[in-house]
């Protein structure tokens, strides 16, 4: 039987990190980061107090690698610091000439 | 309106636009819950990220993911002969490009009928032309034009650069009557239909865009909500679209014998915040970018969401991706605790319908039930 998680809570971040000012919560991320080479080329942008963490990729990832490279590094993240983070990385916005006529711009 | 699956009938069958189909697929729906890997149902796809509209409503403009492929014709009928290997059993062109202007495009659609997956296909018409409609309207099963407006002036200035630009309403039109007139020469069985994204500050477009529908002679004209990120990149204040149901209400009853007004009234009145936390509904209904890049749904096709990127079906075939176990750990995290739809992502994206549905049989809510006898419309795309 498929596994029923429809009524479980998200993991909320603790009240630890919430407790820590934005730098050193991106302070903690980016060593835990360093500790491993695979990750050398991204960086922290943002990590509010809700765990929603924005990193930078320097480089370009291919499209087949690049969802359980991070998957698997929100898991070590979650284990190694807090449940509730989650990672997201930096938007693109829109490279259509014509439609940024419209001049919207992605919000984050 | 029947209310038990929100179906409208026409001429030419039950017509369900504000619901789900998952009842015609109840086999699909024992083995998800039996925790096997299932194929979608259909695919939402695009052959191009290119357009040259520029709505105003556009959701592709927050879609942008890392990089965009050229999709050849090659690649194209073989993520076909894919779908068909794997069990797809519809494609939509929709997504975040105008596939009309792919050189794949009638290839496409072609192969398609030839090994019987069924097509619809959503446009703004403008390169859709008489030798383009002659090729792929009789192998189409539905055909949804995107009119912002029923005014010239008004469409152009939320499609185009502005209400002077009033030549791509004419060409819209146009091609719009040319098919439905070929339809009733060929006696085909494709659905036509025009369609309004609505948003708070064109209410008042709305019963010019019904009369126009019931003008043009389509089958339908549907008034939908604007999606918008979860960071309302788009500006869409969903508190003002109850200010509109009573002109939506007066739309509806402009509906004929032949064209019928539906108002998404489901989507419109959740007011942009889903029921369901987990999002079950892209292992059913999965979609593709015109980039060529493989996600679950359309609202991660930004870079932003690269974590739930499974691959480029421009780069290896879409059938060792749909094969691998990161598609698979993919759906799996967006089905977990992990995974919160109410904040993770945009509003009411294409698999709403099925997320919803599929989450209330999961919770003993409302069971889906095996449908048997008449099939409605385009029981394929869900």
């Amino acid at each position: 039987m498929k596994k029923n998680f429809s009524q479980s809570k998200t993991p909320q971040t603790s009240e630890d990190w919430k407790k820590k000012s934005e730098k050193e919560r991106i302070d903690i991320l980016f060593k835990e980061i360093q500790k491993n080479i695979l990750y050398k080329d991204l960086e922290v942008v943002k990590a509010p107090d809700n765990g929603q963490v924005v990193i930078k990729i320097e480089k370009i990832i291919p499209a087949n690698k690049r969802g359980v490279f991070l998957l698997e590094l929100e898991e070590k993240l979650k284990l190694a610091l807090d449940q509730g983070i989650t990672i997201w990385c930096e938007p693109v916005g829109d490279k259509s000439k014509l439609r940024n006529l419209r001049g919207v711009e992605i919000k984050t | 309106m029947n209310k038990k699956d929100n179906s409208v009938d026409t001429n030419e069958g039950s017509l369900i636009l504000d619901s789900h189909k998952l009842s015609y697929h109840y086999d699909r729906v024992q083995a998800w819950e039996n925790g096997e890997r299932v194929a979608p149902v259909c695919v939402d796809m695009a052959l191009t990220r290119a357009c040259g509209a520029m709505c105003s409503f556009c959701y592709a403009m927050v879609q942008e993911p890392q990089e965009r492929a050229t999709i050849k014709t090659k690649q194209a009928l073989e993520l076909l002969d894919d779908f068909a290997e794997v069990g797809v059993k519809a494609v939509s062109l929709i997504s975040d490009g105008e596939s009309t202007l792919s050189k794949a495009y009638v290839p496409f659609i072609e192969h398609a009928a030839k090994i019987g997956i069924d097509v619809g296909n959503a446009t703004n018409g403008w390169e859709w032309e008489p030798d383009k409609i002659d090729q792929v309207l009789p192998h189409l099963t539905w055909v949804r034009f995107t009119v912002a407006a029923g005014k010239p002036e008004s469409y152009s200035k939320i499609m185009f650069k502005s209400s002077e630009h009033t030549s791509v309403f004419d060409r819209a039109m146009k091609n719009i009557k040319y098919a439905v007139d070929l339809k009733k020469k060929l006696n085909l069985k494709v659905t036509l239909g025009i369609q309004m994204v609505l948003t708070p500050e064109f209410g008042d477009e709305i019963i010019s865009f019904a009369k126009l529908a019931v003008d043009l002679g389509v089958d339908y004209g549907l008034i939908k909500h604007c999606s918008d990120d979860e960071f309302g990149t788009l500006g869409i204040d969903y508190s003002k679209y109850e200010e509109m149901y009573p002109l939506l209400t007066e739309a509806e009853k402009m509906s004929n014998d032949k064209t019928k007004i539906i108002v998404k009234w489901s989507k419109i009145k959740d007011k942009g915040l889903p029921s369901y936390n987990r999002f079950y509904g892209p292992q059913f209904l999965l979609q593709i970018s015109g980039s060529g890049l493989v996600a679950p749904s359309g609202m991660f096709f930004n870079a932003r969401y690269s974590k739930f990127h499974m691959g480029n079906f421009a780069d290896e075939r879409f059938i060792n991706i749909f094969k691998s176990d990161r598609y698979w750990k993919i759906m799996d995290y967006l089905a977990s605790p992990s995974f919160d739809a109410q904040t993770m992502m945009g509003t009411l994206p294409i698999q709403h319908y099925v997320s919803e549905a599929l989450d209330n049989h999961i919770k003993g809510i409302v069971k889906i039930s095996p449908q048997s006898g008449e099939k409605p419309l385009h029981v394929n795309f869900l």
